[in-house]
């Protein structure tokens, strides 16, 4: 055991300043990133630690690749033109990078979360009505989504 | 009437010690019933209960409070135990430090789970727990309980599981063989104590790492030679190449146990012995030797030897769980050996008998034992 009280105040400044940097290198994702739409459908299921959230199919307007392409690999979608491609496209303006995963291409923007009281009702929704999800696309082509529109109005509306 | 008294009573009658020296001794130890097992046990899992509806408060995912407020709350609250633990410290408050220390912990846990919500990031439970762990290694290292580091190795257990068939290194590392993870772990957990010891001595941690140690070897042991037997004379579906993490942290544990100052040249030499026996165990399936009682002798050995090695340490909990495990796998190795007269009724009753009798023979010789092996190790 390390009984320093330099070492304590340490450690727990640690976790605080972690925390502080994941919520601010998030919002900054959120405020200078690209702002695209992408149409998606999708179910409710549930998360352990961060409670209801809806997961869909994102529609990416292009023909994706992962189903021929084995583990998991890195791949990129170029928005203009819309093209898949293993390799980061040279000349590409707005960029999603993502995974293949499971036959699918993964961009880490599958989810949404949601309140407990609203989940069933936006799950119903989802699933019967057009829908979209606002991202924030930063230059490092990471995407990570901002909002969810369902029949052209945020679901918060509901 | 407590065991204490019960002693304490025996000394007298021995004339170890007198009624005043009784009297002190119950004094002191009446002085110390705040800092009980039961009531820290009590305050522990009161802890763990809060922090489990922190969690689950910040799941239910209010969306009537603003965003901003519900991570000011969460920044405020964590900086609030923060302080509560550096409070309880300077006090020599033990009990109320691991408490406040146990919230905060999981207070960072459920904090992450918050910042995902109102983010919405993506990414598997497995990723917030590894991240969870990551910042929260600094503030397990000043635990002064096991609770907390046992939770903490758990998690990076849970971990390693979690992502064998998700995580592209570990996919890369293990090739999606479970038993490579199996095998891999209580030598990775074994690496870690032996650097942990080398900086830092015994601790909390250290306890915590060995017996996930223990529980995760146990459980590649049986694992083993389940898995063993579907293999016996042909090579098993591993190759060297899916094995190659655990070759590699067993040569790195091989290295840290002989640059250890801390052990004895005999502690080292058994140690040594331990490592090359448990490395046999994975590469026999590999050679189509499968199932044989060469294999369950060695499993008999790694036990029995790393019994010893635990005896030298005084561990004496360890030392009698090992043994009984060595005990119970040679008992089934003999009934297995006579297998055709244990179906008869005479096998039977044999078997029983044996059982029987070897229980009395352990729990009227394990101490004698335990001490043969401490003397064999000084």
């Amino acid at each position: 055991m390390i009984q320093s009280r330099k070492f304590l105040i340490a450690a727990l400044a640690v976790p605080i300043l972690s925390l502080t940097a994941l919520a601010g290198y998030k919002k900054y994702k959120l405020s200078f990133g690209k702002e695209i739409r992408l149409p998606v459908q999708g179910y409710d299921p549930r998360d352990l630690l961060s409670g209801h959230y809806l997961i869909y199919r994102v529609d990416y307007g292009a023909k994706d690749p992962c189903s021929e392409a084995a583990g998991n690999r890195d791949l990129f979608l170029c928005l203009e033109p819309r093209k898949f491609s293993f390799e980061s496209p040279a000349n590409c303006s707005t960029l999603i990078r993502g995974v293949c995963k499971d036959g699918r291409f993964e961009a880490g923007i599958e989810k949404f979360f949601v309140p407990e009281e609203k989940a069933k009702i936006l799950e119903k929704m989802l699933l019967s009505q057009p829908a979209e999800i606002i991202l924030s696309v930063p230059e490092t082509g990471r995407a990570q989504v901002k909002n969810l529109l369902i029949n052209g109005r945020l679901w918060s509306e509901y | 009437m407590s065991k204490l008294e019960k002693n304490l009573n025996e000394w007298v009658s021995q004339n170890f010690i007198n009624e005043a020296q009784v009297k002190l001794i119950l004094d002191y130890e009446s002085a110390k019933s705040g800092h009980s097992w039961v009531l820290s046990g009590f305050l522990i899992l009161g802890a763990v209960i809060i922090g489990f509806g922190l969690i689950s408060v910040i799941a239910s995912n209010r969306d009537n409070i603003p965003d901003f407020v519900r991570l000011g709350a969460d920044f405020s609250a964590l900086c609030a135990l923060a302080a509560a633990v550096m409070w309880s410290r300077d006090k020599d408050k033990p009990v109320l430090h691991e408490v406040f220390l146990l919230l905060f912990i999981l207070l960072c846990l459920a904090s992450i789970g918050l910042i995902s919500q109102i983010f919405h990031t993506g990414g598997s439970f497995w990723q917030a727990l590894l991240f969870w762990s990551v910042i929260c290694f600094m503030p397990v290292m000043v635990a002064r309980r096991l609770f907390i580091p046992l939770l903490w190795t758990g998690s990076i257990v849970a971990v390693l599981f979690l992502s064998a068939n998700d995580s592209s290194v570990m996919m890369f590392l293990f090739r999606r063989k479970a038993d490579g993870i199996l095998f891999a772990l209580p030598l990775s957990l074994a690496c870690l104590i032996l650097i942990l010891r080398r900086f830092a001595g015994e601790f909390p941690l250290t306890r915590a790492l060995r017996v996930w140690m223990l529980f995760t070897g146990l459980a590649a042991l049986a694992a083993g030679e389940l898995r063993s037997r579907r293999f016996v004379g042909v090579h098993s579906d591993n190759s060297f190449q899916d094995l190659s993490v655990c070759f590699l942290f067993g040569c790195a544990a091989l290295v840290l146990v002989v640059a250890d100052a801390g052990y004895r040249r005999i502690q080292k030499g058994i140690l040594v012995c331990v490592l090359l026996a448990y490395t046999l165990l994975f590469v026999l399936p590999l050679r189509g030797l499968g199932w044989s009682a060469v294999y369950a002798g060695l499993v008999v050995l790694t036990l029995g030897l790393f019994a010893a090695f635990m005896a030298s340490l005084r561990e004496m909990r360890i030392f009698h769980v090992l043994l009984f495990f060595a005990g119970l796998r040679f008992l089934v190795l003999f009934l297995e050996a006579i297998g055709g007269l244990a179906a008869s009724g005479f096998g039977l009753m044999f078997s029983g008998l044996l059982i029987m009798v070897s229980a009395y023979l352990w729990n009227k010789h394990r101490n004698t034992i335990a001490a043969r092996a401490e003397e064999w190790t000084r």
